[in-house]
């Protein structure tokens, strides 16, 4: 059965709370949550680009959905941003 | 348990035990979710590591990782797997590409955190070789040159070991079918170049043989253009662990902390069947049905060819467990090929203590491999240093299972290898005839022992390695010096040093003691010290006290000092020196202690009489 926005989100956050284990609880992650700071002085979870191929990764092979060939990581901004991508559509 | 969920489980566990400093469990927890090979779960394991001490007891090393790409996942993964194997490492990864300007100078960044390996995780693209080339052979030889001298760079700049990864070979790198008939295409001589860097690392150099992996996970699936567009990581996140595995496995052997021997279950393990039950001819073993058995014991004979020592483990009856050894026309495996064979109805960690006895090996050398998962629980639970493989349900992938496992991995292959198990099988012979013998002076004489001494050369300097990481209850100072080290101390002026090579009426046991001593004014003080466990209870230290005192005597040195420093393992050499006359001159409050005994007052000492010496 396909996967929910809201349930990909949720995957989403566990994945960023076992990447950041001790630091980030997956509660505290909604789909608003910026990944990493698109602006100065703009609060985001800080996520490396390491740290953001990482979660493609994890995520990719935890739902065994794909980003297209063509993506840029630094175009995923929030968590909403990366499921919405990520959904089949 | 689905997948996922038994995952999270086990990292849930492994929290908890971090938590509670609970390192057993925590251990198990390592083997298991490493063996799984998942990279997010070994990533997120790496994370609760992080919060938790070093692992009791293990070696703690430090390895510098330089890639020619973007390394960091990696660097996480192997630092997990190195723990798995039993390593505390620190792995510190340097910068993409960096690998020239690093290994080159002798003040970087590399050099000064002082590793202990240095990892050169190299691709394809790094390979300087042209698209074609009209003098193939004289391409391939400077290419080969040029990654020799850069391990060269490493070992004199450091005491590291190097570790390089051979190159994995992307399909890309062909034009069409003809690639493997051109000696000058590109293809073709990157096969040389990995060739020829494998022979020329022998060994001194480490070896990865990264195409052989990304065959066996599939090239497809190795190579990710995604992952090197987004990450400048020419492989797929997925086979992560199968590199990071090898990797880790080399550096335990060439740590000593390779497993020596296989224990094998009989039924449904090297046969299908139950013999009590099925008798000789009824066992599943050869056809069609019973291949998948026939090729898993010709991998196990192969191990011991290469000196992993086999064991038998079964409950069974001991003439029923034998007779396919015996009888069956597609047993591959021998009974002579089996060093310690236990059948019988005990429970399983009983036999295991037993086979460890017997070959005087300790239980956390064994690897138990056995079909029964209840079998494999109870020895978990009850023998937590013994490694055991889950095999999988089909035969056909058992040999898979075993190959997999990291702390079976050979570094490098000495002649002793090959006759180590030949050498444990005559233990046993010999501790049978020990029981039958009325008194320990008779059973050393119808031993009819021989020993040869020589000073250490290039031949056996890899052996004398070998053992000098290897050795842990005979060994007074547990001193581990690599083999450049070791090189370094028999070549100093004064140095005293021999091997012991020992013949009994069962076996030659090849290279088997080493000791090494530094002399100072009128004294020689041991540095090293060690036998094989093999010959231990032989009396060999007697003869080996002879001919070192006897060296002395003739440097025209008087004194002659040991220490002994305790550990876990090497407590059967504690009172090696007063046995032999010493003198306590000292003892510290770790229970460290010094002796000394002097030639001129004692007088030369009389070496083993059950042992003659060769000249």
């Amino acid at each position: 059965m396909p996967m929910a926005p809201d349930e990909l989100v949720a995957v989403i956050a566990e994945e960023v709370e076992d990447l950041r284990f001790g630091e980030i609880l997956a509660a505290d992650i909604t789909k608003e949550t910026l990944l990493w700071s698109v602006a100065a002085h703009t609060k985001s979870l800080g996520l490396e680009s390491v740290e953001l191929f990482e979660l493609v990764y994890r995520v990719e092979a935890r739902t065994q959905l794909k980003f297209p060939e063509d993506f840029e990581l630094v175009s995923i901004t929030s968590v909403g941003d990366f499921a919405r991508r990520l959904m089949p559509s | 348990m689905p997948d996922n969920e038994m995952a999270r489980d086990l990292l849930r566990r492994a929290r908890e035990a971090v938590r509670d400093d609970a390192h057993t469990i925590l251990r198990q927890l390592v083997r298991e979710l490493v063996d799984r090979g998942d990279t997010g779960e070994i990533l997120s394991l790496g994370r609760i590591l992080e919060n938790g001490g070093p692992l009791p007891g293990a070696p703690r090393i430090r390895v510098a990782l330089i890639g020619s790409f973007t390394a960091d996942l990696l660097g996480r993964v192997l630092r997990v797997t190195l723990r798995r194997c039993g390593i505390d490492a620190v792995v510190d990864v340097h910068g993409i590409g960096q690998y020239g300007s690093q290994t080159a100078d002798p003040g970087s960044d590399l050099y000064r955190s002082d590793p202990d390996f240095v990892v050169l995780a190299v691709h394809h693209d790094e390979l300087g070789l042209p698209d074609h080339s009209t003098s193939p052979e004289k391409d391939v030889e400077a290419e080969i040159r040029r990654w020799r001298s850069l391990w060269r760079s490493i070992q004199a700049n450091s005491r590291a070991r190097v570790v390089h990864w051979l190159f994995a070979l992307p399909d890309d790198l062909v034009v069409n079918a003809l690639d493997v008939r051109l000696p000058g295409s590109r293809y073709s001589m990157a096969v040389r170049v990995n060739a020829g860097l494998a022979a020329a690392a022998g060994k001194d150099v480490l070896v990865v043989d990264c195409d052989r992996l990304a065959g066996a996970a599939g090239k497809l699936a190795w190579f990710d253009d995604r992952s090197w567009r987004l990450a400048k990581q020419p492989f797929a996140s997925d086979v992560l662990p199968l590199p990071a595995r090898e990797t880790a496995g080399l550096i335990a052997a060439d740590l000593g902390l390779a497993k020596k021997c296989l224990v094998l279950d009989l039924d449904n393990t090297l046969w299908g069947g139950v013999i009590g039950e099925a008798g000789v001819h009824g066992i599943v073993l050869g056809g069609d049905a019973g291949e998948g058995f026939v090729r898993f014991q010709r991998h196990v004979r192969a191990l011991k060819e290469r000196g992993i020592i086999l064991a038998v483990c079964s409950k069974n009856n001991p003439a029923d467990a034998k007779s396919p050894f015996q009888e069956h026309p597609d047993m591959v495996l021998r009974l002579s090929d089996i060093s310690s064979f236990s059948a019988s109805w005990d429970p399983k960690p009983e036999q295991l203590r037993r086979i460890a006895g017997h070959l005087g090996i300790g239980l956390d050398s064994l690897v138990l491999v056995d079909d029964d998962p209840v079998e494999r629980a109870q020895v978990r639970a009850l023998l937590p240093e013994v490694e055991v493989i889950d095999l999988p349900e089909s035969a056909w992938e058992y040999v898979r299972a075993v190959r997999n496992h990291p702390l079976l991995q050979q570094a490098w292959a000495t002649e002793e290898d090959a006759a180590r198990a030949d050498s444990y099988r005559a233990r046993e012979q010999a501790k049978q005839y020990e029981e039958e013998s009325d008194t320990l002076e008779d059973f050393y004489r119808g031993l009819e022992m021989s020993a040869r001494f020589a000073p250490v050369d290039a031949n056996s300097l890899p052996r004398v390695a070998q053992m000098v990481v290897k050795t842990n209850q005979f060994n007074v100072l547990s001193r581990r010096h690599s083999a450049a080290e070791l090189a370094e101390l028999v070549a100093e002026p004064g140095a005293l040093h021999f091997t012991a090579r020992l013949r009994d009426r069962f076996t030659d046991h090849g290279l088997v003691g080493f000791l090494l001593a530094r002399t100072d004014g009128d004294t020689a003080e041991m540095d090293s010290w060690l036998l094989s466990c093999r010959v231990i209870g032989r009396d060999l230290e007697r003869s080996m006290f002879g001919v070192f005192a006897r060296q002395a005597a003739a440097a025209g040195l008087r004194r002659l000092v040991g220490e002994y420093f305790p550990t876990q393992k090497n407590h059967l050499v504690a009172d090696l020196y007063p046995r032999l006359g010493f003198t306590l001159v000292r003892e510290a409050p770790d229970g460290a202690t010094r002796w000394q005994y002097d030639l001129v007052q004692q007088g030369l000492p009389e070496p083993s009489p059950f042992i003659k010496e060769e000249s």
